[in-house]
């Protein structure tokens, strides 16, 4: 099976290793993969802020360059959401372009959503001892329908404890350039979320969604708080030698 | 009332400091959202009934003016009169007038959304009418001189404490000796206070959530059943409701009662569901003369006939807002006028104009939750993005931000040179960084550095899969 | 105002769109029955009470063992359509005929029908019972038939229809006592309406 790889500009500038353990299980499950050259980013930051001519122009390129792959495979749920949901929307009026929006839509999945439900794979042989708190992203439950699959890849892991942080269906308050525009509410909203966590008792935090790390991450390092945090992809590929951000030891 | 949206950042800054309206906050998970929860989950078939429930909507707004005609025609058919308002001025005007008709001195208030979205007790008391809300949250709120800050329980900002003080100062503690300390003190206080002014009224003002086309029937819910004192003891009632409230038939508004009361409070249906049609009957001993519905237009068949027409389906249960994490942080008084969270910040923009309230449709993770708990599946962050992109069109967004953003979606277009420009953001991020691998501070985004680090990587993904590529192909 | 009217008109029959067929959206939801046991389900729900009787005797000794156990007074406002009905005739209680004066903390009433679903009283404005009994007294005392019970809305709609041809001013459909939660969301009986609803479920078949 030949798939492409939509690393994320996120991953891309944040977190090379994340899109590293991407392919690595991708490759273990079987499949040749591509890591198209010309990407970028998908436009959500245009989509979002109310420039959608840009967001249309960035789609069109993207769309261009993803039509020779039978799957394309995004470590993401908001970005794979942008491309299977808003990259149609995007033209309503375009006919032809909404066609060709609407044929890669059908053939974009998120990460965990691929491996379980496309390929079948749900054991890498991966181990890891923690107590690990999965993180739902907003796009990838509520626009991917992203839920079950993260769990059973999780399941899976030798020496992994999952728990169910309270309130896990909000949302962390990432929300893209709402963050940075709206950096009080943003981090009110955060705070409930890394209270949720560390109520836990969780050593480890994982998410689907770099946005979401990164954020909830950032907080629990900014608060000194000693939870690793990690993309699912590299606990999964067993790439955990360094958590996003580094984690004072006890 | 005055709208404050322009002021979004500074009446964010003030919520999130408020330590009384933070304690209050909590209490809307466990009020609400717990209560919803369990309430939809023994609902049979919950998934149906929302569809079911989008179609009568749509069925009713494919055919508006249809429906409002036939609605007229019935109220007018059982002694009622129908009144027509395009904007906020002439329903206060309408309301007016008909209080002097009747020689208002006083008038009795149920909760009315629409009251609170034209200013109807400003202008009602600017006529000289002592004007009284009933519904205990309004009531509160009419002492403290505050809007609603939130649409199903107005006063839920306020503390017991808070509430107690307002009543000493406000009640007569000659006609009132209580010392209030417990909740049913405050309740049995406000309902003795209240009775006397129900009973001495000469005008009743209601809203109403459902207005019946087939019968001229309309629709009023409430717990407190202070609508249906305001509705039957004094000699006139007036309702004022808008345009999109309309439904063809009862048993629409049958299907439409299963999800509000569930969705609002969590109940399988308030205490009081009323259905006034038309004025006193011949051999009724009570109820009221003159029976007057106001229907208030105010942007709505704008909206109508533009790309936010689903906002119409709103039924003004409240869950987009009691399930947003922007509202759980700030409350109902940050969005700075009548309808907070995510159905205000779409009504806000569409009644009062975008240029004073751009801030409330960016005020969004987009996270999706409001449209998902929805009950008339309204997409909400979708009618959101639209009114970024109007706002975009119309320049409203900062300088630094478009430029930045333009500058951003040129280079996303050009891979070669967007390669560079993370080669080059991946070198300050080092700079700024410290030794552990922990960035702190920096300038260009303030805003995330205030409350959280980044990491520092070294290389880009796309760096480093070039060079493995070269690796490889040595 | 005529203006305003030709002008919302004339702007909403722009947004016109294809009518949607009514038979799309009216098929029915529901899954509660026209039993007692459901009515009952719902009233407790609520915190309302009942007693079931079956003669008209029987009802003047429940509302009098009732208004001993929660009311000072015993002074008791009745709709006409109880003394029609022949309830109460026989009663000790000192008795005022409706519509009520506001003040009074008792008054009973007679159903128009139940609605299972919800455990709801569903009344209806007329001389023979006014409106304002149903929200004045403190404690609000109703007697209903069980035979009225009606499964839900839809077929209290149906039924007012075939039985009445036409809505009457007011249609109250009240499920328990009034409430509030607007002091910290904590819920608190008798906001403005009765504090108490004690249903009478007269059984006439015994």
């Amino acid at each position: 099976m030949r798939v492409a790889l939509f690393v994320t500009c996120l991953i891309d500038l944040m977190r090379p290793n994340a899109g590293f353990a991407a392919l690595h299980l991708l490759q273990q499950a079987g499949c040749e993969v591509v890591v198209p050259e010309q990407q970028t980013c998908c436009g959500q930051p245009a989509y979002n802020n109310g420039d959608a001519d840009s967001a249309r122009a960035i789609a069109r390129q993207v769309i261009e360059y993803l039509e020779g792959f039978s799957h394309v495979v995004i470590p993401s749920g908001s970005c794979a959401g942008m491309l299977v949901h808003h990259y149609p929307r995007l033209f309503e009026d375009d006919p032809t372009w909404r066609q060709r929006a609407e044929h890669l839509a059908g053939r974009c999945h998120e990460l965990c959503q691929f491996l379980v439900d496309i390929v079948g794979v749900t054991d890498f042989n991966a181990h890891y001892s923690g107590k690990v708190a999965y993180h739902d992203s907003c796009s990838a439950r509520r626009e991917m329908h992203v839920y079950e699959q993260p769990r059973v890849l999780l399941a899976r892991v030798a020496g992994l404890t999952q728990v169910e942080p309270g309130d896990s269906e909000q949302c962390c308050g990432f929300g893209g350039t709402f963050s940075i525009k709206f950096e009080d509410i943003s981090t009110a909203i955060v705070d409930k979320k890394v209270e949720n966590i560390c109520q836990t008792g969780a050593d480890t935090l994982v998410a689907g969604d770099l946005g979401c790390l990164l954020n909830i991450g950032g907080r629990l390092s900014r608060q000194r708080k000693s939870v690793k945090a990690f993309h699912i992809a590299e606990l999964l590929a067993g790439m955990t030698e360094q958590a996003v951000f580094p984690v004072d030891k006890k | 009332m005055k709208s404050t949206s322009a002021q979004f950042n500074t009446n964010v800054r003030r919520a999130l400091h408020d330590v009384t309206l933070q304690q209050a906050l909590l209490r809307v998970g466990p009020g609400f959202v717990d209560h919803r929860r369990q309430a939809l989950a023994v609902l049979p078939d919950a998934e149906n009934l929302r569809i079911r429930a989008r179609e009568i909507k749509e069925r009713a707004l494919a055919s508006l003016d249809h429906y409002l005609l036939e609605f007229e025609k019935n109220v007018q058919a059982n002694g009622g009169q129908v009144h027509w308002a395009q904007t906020a001025e002439q329903a206060n005007a309408i309301c007016v007038e008909l209080c002097k008709q009747a020689r208002a001195r006083s008038v009795i208030k149920g909760k009315t959304m629409v009251g609170e979205e034209v200013g109807l007790n400003d202008a009602l008391e600017a006529a000289g009418l002592e004007t009284i809300e009933t519904d205990l949250g309004e009531y509160i709120i009419q002492l403290a001189k505050e809007p609603p800050s939130h649409i199903i329980a107005p006063a839920i900002h306020k503390t017991r404490k808070q509430i107690v003080d307002l009543f000493d100062r406000f009640h007569d503690r000659s006609l009132y000796p209580g010392h209030l300390e417990s909740v049913a003190d405050i309740v049995n206080e406000a309902r003795a206070v209240m009775r006397s002014k129900y009973l001495a009224a000469d005008v009743g003002i209601t809203g109403a959530n459902f207005l019946i086309a087939e019968t001229g029937t309309t629709v009023l819910v409430t717990n407190e059943g202070n609508g249906d004192l305001c509705s039957s003891l004094p000699d006139t009632h007036i309702i004022i409701a808008g345009i999109e409230k309309v439904l063809p038939t009862l048993n629409d508004a049958a299907v439409l009662l299963r999800l509000l009361a569930r969705n609002a409070t969590g109940q399988d249906i308030t205490s009081y569901t009323s259905f006034f049609t038309g004025a006193r009957r011949a051999d009724d001993s009570d109820g009221p003369n003159n029976f007057h519905i106001v229907l208030v237009d105010n942007g709505r068949s704008d909206m109508l006939n533009s790309e936010y027409r689903d906002m119409l389906r709103c039924i003004r249960c409240g869950a987009c807002m009691n399930h947003c994490p922007v509202y759980g942080a700030v409350g109902g008084h940050a969005y700075g006028w009548v309808y907070p969270g995510p159905m205000g910040s779409v009504l806000t923009p569409l009644m009062n104009g975008l240029a004073q309230s751009s801030a409330l449709p960016n005020a969004s993770t987009l996270c999706g939750r409001c449209e998902e708990v929805c009950p008339m599946s309204i997409p909400l962050p979708q009618l959101l993005r639209q009114l970024r992109n109007d706002g975009h069109k119309q320049q409203l967004d900062s300088w630094s931000a478009r430029s930045t953003l333009a500058l951003w979606a040129w280079l996303a277009r050009r891979p070669k040179l967007y390669r560079s420009a993370t080669s080059l953001s991946l070198l300050v991020l080092r700079l700024f960084g410290r030794a552990d691998g922990r960035l702190r501070h920096l300038p260009m985004i303030s805003g995330w550095m205030a409350s959280r680090d980044l990491p520092t990587p070294k290389s880009s993904f796309m760096q480093q899969w070039k060079q493995h590529q070269g690796d490889a192909d040595d | 105002m005529t203006d305003a009217r030709a002008n919302i008109l004339a702007r909403l029959q722009q947004g016109r769109r294809k009518p949607i067929p009514e038979e799309v959206v009216n098929a029915k939801i529901t899954s509660s029955d026209a039993s007692i046991e459901q009515f009952i389900r719902g009233l407790e729900k609520v915190s309302g009470t009942y007693e079931t009787v079956t003669t008209a005797q029987q009802i003047t000794g429940a509302i009098e063992a009732y208004l001993k156990q929660v009311s000072a007074s015993n002074l008791l406002v009745v709709a006409p359509a109880i003394t029609k009905a022949g309830l109460l005739v026989n009663s000790s209680l000192p008795l005022q005929p409706a519509p009520t004066r506001g003040n009074e903390e008792n008054a009973v009433t007679l159903a128009y029908a139940g609605i299972a679903e919800t455990g709801s009283l569903v009344m209806l404005s007329s001389a023979d019972t006014p409106v304002t009994t149903n929200f004045l007294p403190d404690n609000f005392i109703c007697v209903l038939k069980t035979k009225n019970i009606v499964n839900d809305m839809e077929s209290l709609w149906a039924r007012l229809q075939s039985e009445q041809g036409t809505m009457p001013r007011c249609v109250n459909i009240i499920t328990g006592p009034s409430r509030t939660a607007d002091v910290e969301q904590t819920i608190q009986m008798g906001a403005h309406g009765p504090r108490r609803v004690h249903v009478i479920l007269w059984n006439e078949l015994g």
